[in-house]
């Protein structure tokens, strides 16, 4: 076996031929880790189980029931037929019969998603903006009052967003004076906060830092301005740190729950929708439906990670986002 | 040409180059004047001030000023909907907002109720991590698999997550059951309880204590089955000795680790019943079965970031450390304790801090686990918080954006304090190495 890497770790452990016996330590290992991602992932085994059930079935009977044998126990997460319907119903919110048909763009969760995406853009587009030109001039430029004002970006990484809320609000309720399209239960409202990030600034100013000073000499002589270096050579050169960035603020906006719920009530967004749905539905919903509702919710992230898997793991584990 | 072009770029590599080079000329600093530098200055200050514009402004009226706004907000009182910026003088309350919070039973519940969860979830959250990415890190193939599939928790959204454990630990019939039914257990883990012959819970919603559910039902004392029950523990522990002993390293781990686990459990129905004689009520109930199983969620949810940080700790330590370890006899526990975990400290430092702040801020699981809302026992700060803010009655004495204020102040105290006093504390004894 030809392996340049490091040494093997099981080298020492065959040098010794005194142990009584050896199971396959790898054959082992990924048994018990596939135990373990087995318990883990189960909830979402059966919310999808769940969602494709039908109505009768999607509460589960007890052992002590008619049938005791482990058809009850695969009953519970695979379906006895399968409903797609239900997950049409969940998208037109007909989580009971009194609900009226709704034509496909106002279903609720067309809105939703609708909702999310617009913000969502904006959002990203935004924060990718002021935080590539201010990562930009604290790692190229020179000006008066740097270090002070690092000083209070890197300041404001400790503020918990909870504790902006009510300040915000009534900023937001402020700005709805002057323009209505800025003030509460607009659009604007769900993004405009969130267009400053000291730790996006954060991050991709350690990218820009990065950079080898020759490149930047060798425009300077070329006579490209800052602008022309940033948009030609900095940003294309640091890409994957400005997609890592904004798939961050793409999904953090997805997740977004607590300011969408009191900042826009009127805009409901994936998260507020879904909330909804159990609010209404508590018990009343069957809960192939709610399920269904929550596959809705998650599905297109999950997607989305299985695409950029590896963006995202390399992201989180190189910069501890959380 | 070519040379040339990479000693360019290298220092020091000039005398490799066969042609001798003359050296350019030493030239001093430019016999400029000092107008011209600053002004000079001045404009390379403008264009940058033009760059970090945007971001400065917002991340000063949303984020910083906010701060500011809040403590001068927590100073007034009766402002449940603010009309102007600046609330109204006759509201203007002193100090009297952080007096009532001191006094608040609810703010002391919902205090000690974030301590708590605190505690459980991160300490958790680490130890189980820390157990998964050990045996992930042993992995030879397929790694890549394991990480993508462990992390997938983290990025699904909280709410549709704790949709899914609201069913998962209700305690309803979709049929709106009232009382937990043996026919009809509701969702999976009151199943697995029927199943198993243990009572059903009322989980998300009940208050009582975990200890005190548990012990409640302790029965009376078999004391001929306990001593029974109790040599069948004591073989078990020699069984796991013996197996740590003997067999290899991750087996013999594992296999004690498990045969351990069956003598606990064993000895655990002794211990139930013994415990049977003491009265479990207040706080020896210990935390309530609602906040254990949102601390469970909690644990579940934020493992695969825990996992992927930690792995990326450990692949860091090199192979080398750990054949000097074993030649020198190191073996299982002694490794992991002596030479893998403080090699890990500045991760497991980093994780402890980040996931303690995050903990603090928890909201949304414990919001939207349960459509009623969060019940007394399962009552944060960020809960009662958003309760005082936006729940209760609106322009009377209990509520209002002057109290909520408050509330913000001392969370935002609160994190900071411990963030600081975990530095101070831990930083001294982390191996930055």
């Amino acid at each position: 076996m030809i392996n340049a890497g490091p040494l093997e770790k099981s080298t020492a452990t065959t040098a010794r031929p005194t142990r009584a016996f050896k199971l396959p330590d790898q054959l082992f290992l990924h048994i018990l880790l596939i135990v373990i991602l087995f318990f883990m992932l189960l909830p979402f085994i059966w919310m999808v189980g769940t969602a494709l059930k039908p109505d009768a079935d999607a509460t589960p009977t007890s052992l002590s029931g008619t049938e005791k044998n482990i058809g009850t126990l695969v009953s519970l997460f695979w379906p006895r037929e399968f409903h797609w319907e239900n997950f049409v119903k969940a998208w037109n919110g007909k989580y009971s019969a009194n609900v009226p048909d709704v034509s496909f763009f106002d279903a609720p969760f067309t809105r939703y998603f609708f909702n999310t995406i617009i913000v969502g853009v904006a959002e990203t587009v935004g924060v990718l903006f002021t935080s590539i030109m201010a990562a930009y001039a604290f790692a190229r430029m020179e000006f008066w009052g740097k270090g002070i004002l690092f000083g209070f970006i890197l300041a404001t990484l400790a503020i918990p967003h909870e504790a902006t809320y009510i300040p915000n609000l009534v900023i937001i309720s402020q700005l709805g004076q002057i323009a209505s399209w800025l003030g509460t239960n607009s659009y604007t409202a769900l993004f405009l906060p969130w267009l400053g990030s000291a730790f996006y600034i954060f991050l991709l100013r350690q990218f820009f830092m990065a950079l080898p000073q020759e490149l930047y000499e060798a425009a300077q002589l070329d006579g490209i301005s800052e602008l022309g270096f940033l948009g030609r050579i900095a940003i294309p050169l640091s890409m994957p740190a400005v997609l890592t960035v904004g798939l961050f603020a793409f999904l953090g906006n997805w997740n977004a729950f607590l300011w969408p719920l009191i900042a826009a009530p009127n805009i409901p967004v994936v998260q507020t929708g879904l909330r909804t749905f159990v609010g209404n539905a508590d018990v009343q919903t069957e809960w192939n439906l709610l399920m269904a509702a929550a596959t809705i919710v998650i599905l297109p992230i999950i997607i989305l990670y299985f695409v950029v898997q590896r963006r995202f793991i390399e992201g989180v584990s190189r910069t501890g986002i959380k | 040409m070519r040379a040339q072009i990479y000693c360019f770029y290298k220092e020091g590599c000039m005398a490799s180059v066969s042609k001798p080079i003359t050296k350019p000329p030493e030239t001093g600093p430019l016999q400029t004047d000092a107008a011209f530098k600053r002004r000079k200055k001045l404009k390379n200050s403008l264009k940058a001030y033009l760059f970090i514009a945007p971001a400065m402004l917002f991340l000063f009226f949303f984020n910083f000023f906010p701060i500011i706004y809040a403590i001068f907000l927590s100073l007034y009182q009766r402002i449940s909907v603010v009309k102007g910026v600046i609330p109204p003088a006759e509201n203007f309350a002193g100090f009297a907002n952080y007096t009532r919070l001191l006094t608040d039973p609810d703010w002391w519940n919902a205090f000690f109720n974030t301590i708590g969860y605190v505690f459980g979830s991160v300490f958790f959250g680490l130890v189980v991590a820390l157990g998964i990415a050990l045996l992930l890190d042993k992995v030879k193939k397929g790694k890549e698999f394991y990480r993508v599939a462990f992390f997938l928790p983290y990025v699904t959204s909280l709410v549709a997550v704790a949709t899914v454990w609201y069913i998962i630990f209700s305690p309803y019939a979709s049929n709106a059951l009232v009382k937990p039914n043996p026919d009809r257990p509701g969702g999976l883990v009151n199943w697995v309880f029927a199943a198993a012959g243990i009572p059903m819970q009322r989980w998300l919603i009940d208050d009582r204590g975990i200890f005190t559910i548990i012990f409640a039902n302790g029965g009376k004392v078999d004391w001929l089955s306990g001593l029974i029950r109790l040599l069948v523990v004591a073989a078990l522990i020699i069984v796991a000795v013996v197996a740590y002993r003997r067999l290899n390293h991750t087996l013999g781990v594992w296999v004690s680790a498990i045969v351990g686990a069956i003598a606990l459990l064993v000895g655990w129905t002794v211990i139930v019943e013994l415990a049977h004689l003491f009265p479990w009520t207040g706080w020896a109930g210990g935390p309530s079965i609602a906040m254990v199983a949102i601390t469970v969620v909690a644990v579940w949810y934020s493992l695969g970031f825990n996992i992927i940080l930690l792995l990326a700790g450990l692949t860091n330590i090199s192979r080398e450390l750990y054949d000097a370890a074993r030649i020198d006899g190191a073996r299982g526990w002694s490794m992991l304790i002596s030479m893998t975990i403080p090699l890990l400290s500045p991760t497991l430092f980093f994780l402890l801090i980040v996931n303690t702040i995050s903990a603090f801020q928890a909201f949304t699981l414990f919001f939207a686990i349960l459509p009623s809302g969060p019940t007394r026992s399962v009552q944060v700060l960020s809960t009662f918080y958003y309760e005082v803010t936006f729940k209760r009655g609106s322009g009377t004495d209990t509520a209002g954006f002057g109290y909520s204020s408050t509330i913000v102040v001392f969370m935002l105290l609160l994190i900071v304090g411990i963030n600081q006093l975990q530095q101070r504390i831990l930083a001294k004894r982390v191996n930055y190495d």
